[in-house]
């Protein structure tokens, strides 16, 4: 009966769309106090089944329908339903205010539609963070941090305890791409990756894709973690902050011509170093030690058709200890864009953007005093179209290109200094991509998104090509010559098609499987043989003898939700191919060498797992539970005698739980608890005396056949609204935070030394003459349990 | 500049806190360890033979019997060396000369290792000297030495350095290990200051050996092992590379090197005038 329905439906919609004219209804889905932009709003038609959009990343939307009276549905999660009648004669410009949702305490919350995209969208391996959850999350020393609240969802891992390295579905952490407003951030951590550089107060939405990737993404094999900045209230002006136990915050925003155009400045700080400074001990109070964040934004409405913004981000970490050893380091991203409609249905944005990463280091000890200066710059152009051809399919399509300059290292040295001048060689890269994607409705059922990337890297002069001697080993020795290119010759040029495919069917109104396909191809990485981001990563291009990563991707998903939409759950599984993986020689010089193919080893990787999640979004007790089985190889030649080994951050086992409950409205509770299979590590499996000294032996066929413990956490917070009288503007909240609350300590890393005086700490200055040596392991943990505190405000 | 990146890291983690734990690891079967140095100074010269044990074995009698150890060289001298403790096998008559090539064959239960290496020009090492630096947070208050020479160019040399105090060997420590090549540093090399400090009446004296690449890479990757720090900031661990060859089974070298390399010392006794 109902299947009868359904044909009969689609039948009708033909033969209206053959008999009848059709128009557009199109316009922005804002937020009706802000003025933001939504993305990824829902706009359903009610009287015709399954037919409707989402908003794009600039909150536009565009349905082209039969003539006709309709009803239409906006929502957003954690906004109140608008509906709105339409009669749609002509085309239509429709701008909606969404309204967030007032949750009163004794309401029982009544949605009249629940979020099922979960269930009925095509997409999957994708989660989308909403910034005000996270802010009430716990948070090591109080530090909102986005990256770390990523690392909670099911498939995404950190390197270890308290880092903001992203390692997705067994891909390292120089595979993600990390996009704000576009422009990507090549270090995302601060204070050597306890922090991440993304200040929550002006971000706007967060989504990570880990499979089944749009076509308008490239570059990186295994995820692109896309971040949006705020837009800044368009309606008033507003200012808001915190204080913290590490930093502080600041943000204004509001509008410059009121609806037409507003900004956003938002700022922090750490202070670390002033309670470094107000130490009486002198080893310490010389030191400097801080970072800083900011994020400015402006946007302008020319008229209905065309808009303007410009954003940027500035961030840097400041050491100094003692005026003889300096390390700095930073990002920075500036992003013009302007979206364009060409017609109801044609939307473009153009973006100009340029991002730079870059560390120095300076020493001055003497006459060992030089100054290292490196970075990395790319200025980039797309163009990003989206056609709304129909209810049933939406294309994109668009091109982008990409000038990299790798400067890796400049040493210069002071006065009397007994180093020399220094530098490596600049490179130079040009990086295009050309893609088309459409997102076709085939019926109710089946709804599949399909695309195709082209994309070309191509290494141009100035530069330098080293020649060996064919049939051996690359080396220093075997180094036989060099090419030189001259200023924009092609030295090189790589070049593939990178297919996507993701297909959703619909078992019945709550739950839906889940199909997807993607290869992805990355021509630059990081040149590291450690597991954790240091600051002073250095990128590498793809060139004559290094080749593109390569990865294909395959998952499938099972989607349902119960309870009228309260709870999602999903089931993925994936098996992931990577090819052209590269990794070092054991005492691989990396920062300092020109020709570092002579260091490099390369290979094959393969990761697979399944991931369990639930949630609940609705509610006064929301959160999510969830698990990962995986494992993630690799087999390279020169390591582990050829076999397959397991990568570092291969965990077996992964969970996390995290809870919030809104006590009272007031008062909101909320818990995190983790649990990880310890890294892959190599123990020794002996020892032996060399030098005067005792080595501990590792056996060269076992590499990370060992397991570090296993790590698990709590963490809980508390944040308390003050009493915030309704027609007053300053708004207050205290967040109290403890992280690791059962003071787990949990192993950093283990180390293999001599315990000399049956004392760890052992120091031959202090503790006397060495009476005793005996070989030991030592753990190192770096946090027991933290307490701290945040007030925030606003007003 | 490892050395800093751990002050900053200790610095970061200033709640950091160690603990001794007691892992299950796997025992492998004991492998053959070959140690053995050749200078142009005065022999005699001492290859040790050693095999592996269990990590956790206290103070374990490693020292093998019965190798066959014979060194020989370009101008076809050839010496079978003496054991002359359980493990310590030592030369009489043999004297390393510059531009010699000397080659070490060991012989152990039915398998044959082989290396082979040249002593190549001394370092120029002019003076030493000394001043008092100051208590900073970087360095404690002493007296500290300052080395001045040369370093041939172009070319890459690469040196160590082993101090002495009263007769007895100094840096010891893996944090006190002096290892340098001669890349990034001018051909005049005034001013070189080592970073300990000392007191008056401190008797010092400094041996600098010049090393084949060969060596440099392996005490490089023996630093590696032993800051190894299991993965996380360090390269994952695996044994130092050995320039001593398994003539029998290549796919199984041995542990160990086999040093070959000229060596210059200088003497100073530290003196409140200067």
């Amino acid at each position: 009966m109902k299947y009868g329905y359904v044909i009969v439906t689609c039948l009708l919609l033909s033969f209206q769309g053959l008999a009848q004219s059709r128009h557009t209804i199109s316009g922005y889905v804002r937020d009706g106090n802000s003025g933001e932009e939504m993305i990824g709003a829902s706009v359903v038609v009610s009287e015709l089944t399954g037919t409707g959009t989402i908003t794009n990343a600039y909150g536009y939307y565009s349905l082209t329908l039969p003539a006709g009276s309709y009803t239409l549905k906006f929502n957003f999660i954690g906004y109140e339903l608008i509906e709105r009648q339409v009669d749609l004669q002509s085309n239509i410009k429709l701008d909606i205010n969404l309204a967030e949702e007032n949750l009163q305490l004794d309401e029982i919350v009544i949605q009249s539609e629940k979020p099922e995209d979960n269930v009925t969208d095509v997409k999957m391996s994708r989660e989308k963070l909403q910034v005000e959850k996270i802010k009430a999350l716990p948070a090591l020393f109080g530090e909102v941090d986005l990256v770390k609240t990523l690392q909670l969802l099911p498939g995404i891992q950190s390197a270890g305890e308290g880092t903001t390295g992203l390692f997705v579905r067994g891909g390292s952490a120089d595979q993600n791409l990390i996009l704000l407003d576009e422009a990507t951030v090549y270090n995302a951590s601060h204070f050597l990756g306890f922090f991440s550089v993304f200040n929550a107060d002006a971000i706007k939405n967060v989504e990570i894709y880990k499979g089944g990737i749009p076509a308008r993404f490239g570059g990186r094999l295994s995820s692109i973690l896309d971040i949006q900045m705020k837009e800044g209230n368009s309606k008033k002006f507003a200012m808001s902050g915190g204080i913290g136990s590490i930093s502080s915050r600041l943000t204004l925003e509001g509008p410059i011509v009121k609806d037409k155009s507003s900004f956003i400045i938002s700022g922090r700080r750490t202070y670390a170093d002033m309670f470094l400074r107000l130490s009486p001990n002198e080893d310490v109070n010389s030191n400097i030690l801080y970072f800083y964040d900011l994020n400015a934004k402006a946007n302008y409405r020319i008229d209905e058709k065309n808009r303007i913004f410009v954003s940027g981000y500035f961030g840097r970490d400041v050491f100094d200890f003692d005026d003889t050893f300096g390390l700095d380091w930073g990002n920075a991203t500036v992003t013009t864009r302007w979206n364009h409609l060409f017609n109801d249905r044609l939307f473009l944005n153009t973006t100009v953007l340029f991002s730079n990463f870059g560390y120095g280091f300076d020493i001055d000890d003497g006459a060992q005093n030089f100054e290292w200066e490196s970075n990395l710059q790319e200025w980039g152009a797309k163009l990003d179209f989206t056609y709304f051809i129909d209810p049933r399919n939406t294309l994109t399509f668009g091109v982008n290109s990409i000038l990299h300059r790798f400067a890796p290292a400049t040493i210069t040295p002071g006065d009397n200094s007994i180093f020399t001048d220094f530098s490596l060689d600049n490179r130079y890269a040009l990086e295009h991509a050309i893609y088309v994607g459409n997102d076709h409705k085939i019926n109710e059922k089946l709804f599949i998104q399909y695309g195709l990337r082209y994309s070309m890297f191509q290494n141009i002069g100035p530069g330098k090509v080293f020649l060996y001697e064919e049939g051996v080993p690359r080396s220093d020795e075997t180094l036989t010559d060099s090419v030189s290119y001259d200023r924009l010759e092609s030295i090189n040029f790589y070049h593939g098609l990178e297919p996507r495919f993701s297909a959703r069917y619909m078992l019945n109104q709550q739950s839906s499987v889940k199909a997807s396909y993607n290869r992805m191809r990355q021509y630059i990485q990081i040149a590291s043989n450690s597991t954790a981001g240091l600051p002073i990563d250095r990128w590498i291009p793809v060139d004559t003898y290094i080749e593109p990563l390569i990865g294909d991707q395959i998952a499938l998903g099972y989607f349902r939700n119960f309870r009228e939409n309260t709870f999602e759950a999903s089931v993925e599984v994936y098996y992931k191919w990577m090819d052209n993986l590269i990794d070092f020689k054991p005492a691989a010089e990396i920062l300092l060498n020109n020709n570092i193919e002579t260091e490099i080893l390369s290979g094959k990787g393969w990761a697979y797992g399944a991931e369990f999640l639930v949630k609940k979004n609705v509610g006064k007790t929301t959160g999510w539970l969830g698990y990962t089985i995986s494992r993630t190889e690799r087999q390279i030649d020169g390591i582990n005698g050829g076999e397959k080994y397991n990568a570092k951050y291969d965990r077996t086992h992964d969970i996390s739980l995290v809870v919030s409950h809104q006590v009272s409205q007031r008062l909101t509770l909320s818990a995190n608890w983790v649990y990880a299979t310890g890294q892959a590590v190599s123990f020794p499996v002996g020892r032996y005396n060399v030098d005067g000294r005792s080595i501990p032996f590792y056996d060269d066929l076992r590499r990370n056949a060992d397991r570090m413990p296993s790590y698990h956490r709590l963490d809980l917070s508390a944040t308390l609204e003050a009493k915030n009288k309704k027609n007053k503007r300053w708004q207050s909240s205290w967040s109290f935070s403890i992280y690791n609350a059962y003071a787990r300590q949990n192993a950093f890393s283990i180390t293999f030394e001599d315990i000399v005086n049956e004392d760890i700490n052992y120091d031959p200055d202090e503790d006397g003459p060495e009476t005793s040596r005996r070989p030991g392991s030592i753990k190192l943990y770096l946090f027991s349990l933290i307490p701290s505190v945040t007030y925030n405000f606003k007003f | 500049m490892k050395r800093y990146i751990q002050i900053i890291v200790i610095l970061l983690l200033f709640q950091q806190c160690q603990q001794e734990v007691d892992l299950n690891l796997k025992n492998a079967e004991p492998q053959v360890v070959i140690e053995g140095i050749i200078t142009d100074a005065e022999g005699p010269y001492t290859v040790l033979v050693s095999e592996t044990f269990n990590y956790y074995d206290e103070s374990p009698e490693t020292g093998v019997s019965g190798a066959e150890v014979s060194i020989s060289d370009n101008e076809g001298f050839s010496e079978v060396l003496e054991e002359t403790e359980k493990g310590i096998y030592q030369t009489k008559d043999l004297r390393g000369k510059v531009g010699n090539t000397y080659t070490l064959h060991v012989r152990y239960k039915g398998t044959d290792y082989e290396s082979s290496g040249t002593v190549l020009e001394p370092p120029v090492f002019d003076s030493l000297t000394y001043r008092f630096i100051e208590e900073t947070p970087l360095k404690d208050e002493g007296y500290y030495l300052y080395f001045f020479g040369k370093t041939p160019k172009p070319g890459i040399s690469y040196y160590r350095w082993l101090v002495y105090k009263n007769g007895e060997l100094f840096n010891t420590e893996p944090e006190d290990f002096l290892l340098a090549s001669d890349e990034f540093v001018n051909e005049e090399l005034d001013d070189l200051e080592f970073p300990f400090a000392f007191d008056i009446q401190d008797t010092l004296r400094l041996e600098m050996y010049t090393l084949d690449r060969s060596m440099f890479d392996y005490y490089n990757e023996l630093l590696i092992i032993l800051f190894n720090d299991g993965g996380l900031f360090s390269p994952p661990p695996v044994n130092p590379v050995s320039n001593i060859k398994n003539l029998t089974d290549p796919q199984k070298p041995p542990l160990g090197y086999f040093q070959v390399s000229p060596v210059v010392d200088e003497e100073v006794i530290i003196l409140d005038a200067l």
